[in-house]
């Protein structure tokens, strides 16, 4: 089950992460608990890989990120969605659903 | 993570990206000990669930891409480390390179002074060389007779001028003692034509080529230094030259060039035809050696060619008794230096040889990276494993191999300097090859073809060691093998094939060294005809009025023999136009009683005018009839001597003596031979024998000869005596050079023996090198076998039986290294003959010396590791991992 869940991820972890920042300024840590969170513990990536996705997507101009205070007064590097970026998430949200579309209309016919 | 940050702003990105990870991670284990757990398992907890720190750092930095700058840097900052870490492989790896680039930019710096320079006149692409071509014997740079080149002028429509340049020797009297000179004579369009003209005063003008108004000089800077002390008033001075004053109108720049055209002449005077020149019948007098045209804009050299090639035809049919049989040859002025050097071959051969040397050089570099490679299998197999492609682990050896060579290089290029002045120092041994050598210097040409050959070597050795270390397997390399180092087979294998080619290179430099000294030895060692010890030659030029009478000229030379035979210490002299060894001239006859022969296929022999007591003085054998006297003079018929050679060609059956001839030279009087003498070589080397005819001067006057005096005075001592008895005749004769016949040599077969000098070093260097790489590929393998030995010295092996083992192993490779060299000598010999002159297909003698000495070097490199080898013991071995 657990390959499964990590297969899926490989190709989607970028929209995922898109979408949670797209609601707001959030830094690494705080993604990563969003995700898990909001998938209600169905995705329980691996940490370490989200910083090289994070670092994928700035490079990419989808990101932007800025040093900044956290509530305890530590600093923390805050990435925040680029109009771009929105442009990205909103084209990958349209394949995604089309993709689901395909599979449930072939699962649905096959039978 | 972009490049530059990671280049240029390294730390601080690194501390950004470190405190954002441990941000995350701090984070996590606040909230695990929230949630009860201690700290201590909270952190083991975070960490567990985060990953490997040190590989999300890792990945985060290959987000940005690397750039391939930055890349290799990293590539070069490492291989430099490497190389400093092992300063015997570096320092041997740089040695053997540098000598293989220095010698290949010494004899570069020949080929471009010689070969690539361009002549320093205006335009030299647009300038050409016209000569004519002996069709029938095949020389196309002969000489021109003042009527073709009238015509030539006359009738083309592809040059915009012409010019022409017949040499000649001058007389300088007047201030101090009588000089003789070289200088050229020249029409006045010359030095437009070739773009260089006078610093001081002006050229000739087109009124100063008739005669009587051509007593007009035009002077060479040395001799304007020297004569007149650098005057800067020079100009409207008197000069006299063959008796008469010359007013001096110009003086030429400084030539620095090995251009001979501009470097030897020592004057200039305008070449004014007479009108003996012009007569019809003179159409076959054949003396302005040169002509220069310049091309018309848009006319190729091609056209030019064919153009004259028609020309040369019309005159055939027009003048058949001259030019039939003659052509045109067109050239540009550079292709026509080099093809008069006839150095192109010589050259040609040195640089293949130095090639090959660096070739070995590259091979042995090869073998040794191949046996690092091995040795590095482990560090680069940990590479691998980390995630480096096997393009980067290419590109990193590849770097290595760069550095290598422009070590390599900078220190070839360092030696060359050094081996540039010794070159020069070795073309020393006559004029022409001093000139030549004046150009030799370390330009832009020979500066971009080290960089060219250095970038080349380094692929030539690194690029299989390369390809061989980045395939290395990891799985193999990290386990027991590779920390012991012996990757097997393969590896070695390859280095073994590397050496095999390095003796059969080798080989085949010393065969071919092998023949050139034996031969120059040959040239220098077989007689030629006569006795050259103790005979002192001396270059007297009459020149003047007083001496264009024939009575004139006979006198002279006949009171100058008189008295000098009258000095003490001298045993014999005579006098000769043509010193054996030393020219060469030939001229065509025809036998009486013998059916008349078209002139074109008449036979030729080589003719000289010599004087009673000749052969005498130069030991020629007289073999039967007599020599010349002083009865033999105008009033009595003529007669001749021929050689033996010259007897036996035309007279198979008969007895030549009291047979005549006639000599095609205009005087058309016919000789009557009176004696025979032994042959004479006309070049040191000379093969077969040629006809050879020789007539007395007392008959034939001539104005120019060679007095030849035997005598075992010291040269230096005999010399001024000479001058003497010559001034005491004529105290305004100069006297031209005084040399001895040894000298006289040497001026024209230096070259040879510097050609031995240079490839006797090249052969031997290739030798050494290749012995060093066999030492090498043995001395590894038995290092590598260490284990193996101990073993079987553990079980009982004796000292012979590992001696045997490992010599085995050298001398297969060396024999196999022979057996290719022998296969690729054979077809040298015949190769050689066909390149140089005088080079006989000889016997077998060196493919037998040669492989015996390379084999026995081969030997004693292999038999030094072996003994080593035996020195093992056995339990060191077996502990050695």
């Amino acid at each position: 089950m657990a390959e499964e869940k990590a297969e899926l991820l490989k190709g989607t972890l970028d929209m995922l992460v898109l979408k949670v920042v797209a609601l707001g300024p959030i830094h690494g840590y705080a993604i990563a608990q969003r995700i898990q969170q909001i998938s209600r513990d169905f995705f329980q990536l691996q940490q370490g890989s989200l910083y090289p996705a994070l670092h994928r997507l700035e490079d990419r101009g989808w990101l932007r990120a800025q040093w900044k205070a956290t509530e305890t007064g530590r600093e923390a590097k805050f990435y925040a969605l680029t109009p771009k970026g929105r442009k990205q998430l909103a084209a990958e949200v349209r394949g995604w659903e089309q993709m689901i579309d395909a599979v449930a209309l072939i699962l649905r016919t096959a039978e | 993570m972009r490049w530059y940050e990671r280049f240029f702003r390294r730390e601080f990105t690194e501390k950004r990206l470190d405190a954002e990870l441990r941000f995350h991670l701090e984070q996590r284990i606040a909230d695990l000990v929230a949630g009860g757990m201690t700290a201590k398992e909270a952190w083991r907890q975070a960490r567990i669930e985060f990953g490997g720190l040190e590989h999300v750092k890792e990945e985060c930095r290959d987000v940005g891409g690397s750039h391939i700058i930055e890349t290799v840097i990293q590539d070069l900052r490492y291989g430099l480390r490497q190389l400093r870490r092992n300063p015997g492989f570096t320092t041997v790896a740089v040695l053997t390179l540098a000598l293989g680039i220095g010698t290949n930019t010494t004899i570069f710096s020949a080929v471009s002074a010689i070969l690539l320079r361009k002549p320093p006149v205006k335009e030299p692409d647009r300038l050409c060389a016209v000569s004519s071509k002996n069709l029938i014997k095949g020389c196309d740079l002969e000489p021109v007779s003042p009527l073709d080149f009238e015509s030539w002028r006359e009738q083309n429509n592809v040059f915009e001028a012409v010019a022409a340049d017949a040499g000649a020797s001058f007389t300088l009297t007047g201030d101090g003692e009588p000089e003789s000179v070289a200088g050229d004579r020249v029409t006045p369009g010359y030095f437009k034509i070739l773009g260089v003209l006078p610093t001081l005063g002006r050229a000739f003008l087109p009124g100063e080529a008739t005669a009587g108004n051509d007593r007009v000089v035009i002077l060479s800077n040395p001799l304007w230094r020297e004569r007149f002390n650098s005057d800067p008033n020079v100009i409207g001075k008197n000069l006299e030259i063959n008796g008469e004053p010359y007013t001096v109108v110009g003086v030429m720049p400084p030539v620095a060039s090995s251009f001979s055209w501009l470097a030897f002449p020592r004057l200039w005077t305008p070449l004014a035809f007479e009108p003996k020149d012009l007569a019809p019948s003179s159409r076959d007098n054949r003396y302005v050696g040169l002509v220069f045209g310049r091309l018309k804009p848009g006319v190729t050299t091609k056209q030019a060619q064919a153009e004259m090639g028609s020309i040369a035809s019309r005159l055939a049919q027009a003048y058949p008794k001259a030019d039939k049989g003659w052509g045109i040859t067109v050239q540009t002025l550079q292709e026509y230096e080099i093809r008069s050097a006839y150095v192109t071959n010589g050259l040609m051969l040195l640089m293949t040889v130095v090639g090959l040397v660096l070739l070995i050089a590259c091979a042995n570099i090869a073998g040794l990276l191949l046996a690092r490679g091995a040795g590095r299998a482990h560090e680069l197999a940990v590479r691998a494993a980390v995630g480096a492609s096997r393009v980067r682990l290419l590109r990193q050896m590849l770097v290595e191999s760069l550095l290598i060579s422009a070590l390599g290089g900078a220190a070839g290029l360092l030696m060359s300097v050094w081996g540039i002045d010794l070159l020069r120092a070795g073309f020393n041994f006559n004029d022409y090859g001093r000139q030549q050598a004046a150009g030799f210097r370390m330009d832009p040409a020979t500066l971009l073809f080290t960089l060219m050959v250095s970038l080349l070597a380094a692929f030539v050795f690194g690029l299989v060691p390369a390809l061989r270390a980045s395939k290395a397997n990891p799985g193999d390399a990290l386990g027991e093998t590779g920390r012991t180092g012996s990757s097997g087979f393969p590896c070695s294998r390859l280095r073994s094939a590397l050496v095999t080619c390095e003796i059969a290179l080798a080989l085949v430099l010393l065969a071919g060294a092998g023949i050139v000294i034996r031969e120059v030895i040959r040239e220098f060692t077989e007689p030629n005809g006569f006795n050259p010890n103790h005979v002192v030659v001396a270059q007297i030029d009459l020149k003047g009025k007083p001496y264009q009478k024939p009575a004139a000229q006979i006198a002279l030379f006949q009171q100058v023999t008189g008295k000098v035979r009258g000095i003490a210490g001298v045993e014999s002299a005579g006098a000769d136009t043509c010193v054996p060894t030393g020219c060469n001239s030939s001229t065509p006859f025809s036998i009486q009683g013998e059916p008349p022969v078209p002139e074109t296929k008449r036979p030729s022999a080589d003719y000289f005018v010599v004087g009673p007591g000749y052969f005498r003085t130069m030991q020629i054998p007289l073999i039967k009839g007599r020599e010349f006297s002083d009865s033999d003079d105008t009033r009595a018929p003529v007669v001749a001597v021929v050689n033996q050679e010259f007897a036996r060609r035309f007279f198979p059956k008969s007895d030549a003596i009291g047979r005549q001839f006639e000599v095609d030279r205009g005087q058309n009087k016919k000789a009557e031979i009176v004696g025979i003498v032994g042959n004479v070589n006309d070049y040191i080397g000379q093969l077969t024998p040629r006809p050879q005819i020789y007539e007395s001067y007392l008959q034939m006057a001539q104005a120019t000869m060679a007095l030849v005096v035997r005598s075992r005075l010291a040269p230096s001592a005999l010399a001024p005596m000479l001058r003497r008895a010559v001034w005491s005749v004529d105290k305004g004769q100069p006297v031209g050079r005084i040399q001895t016949m040894q000298d006289l040599a040497a001026d024209n077969m230096g070259g040879d023996k510097m050609m031995v000098a240079l490839m006797a070093i090249f052969a031997g260097l290739a030798l050494v090198l290749a012995a060093v790489g066999i030492y090498g590929v043995v001395a590894y393998s038995v290092n590598q076998r260490t284990r193996e030995i101990g073993i079987r010295m553990a079980l009982g092996a004796q000292k012979k039986q590992v001696l045997g083992l490992v010599l085995r192993q050298g001398n297969l490779l060396t024999g196999i290294g022979c057996a290719i060299g022998i296969v690729l000598t054979l077809p040298l010999p015949r190769l050689f003959a066909g390149m140089f002159n005088g080079f006989a297909d000889h016997g077998p003698l060196v493919l037998i010396i040669v492989p015996f000495l390379v084999g026995t070097v081969s030997l004693l490199a292999t038999y030094i590791p072996a003994r080593r080898a035996t020195k093992v013991d056995p339990m060191v071995a077996l502990r050695h991992e």
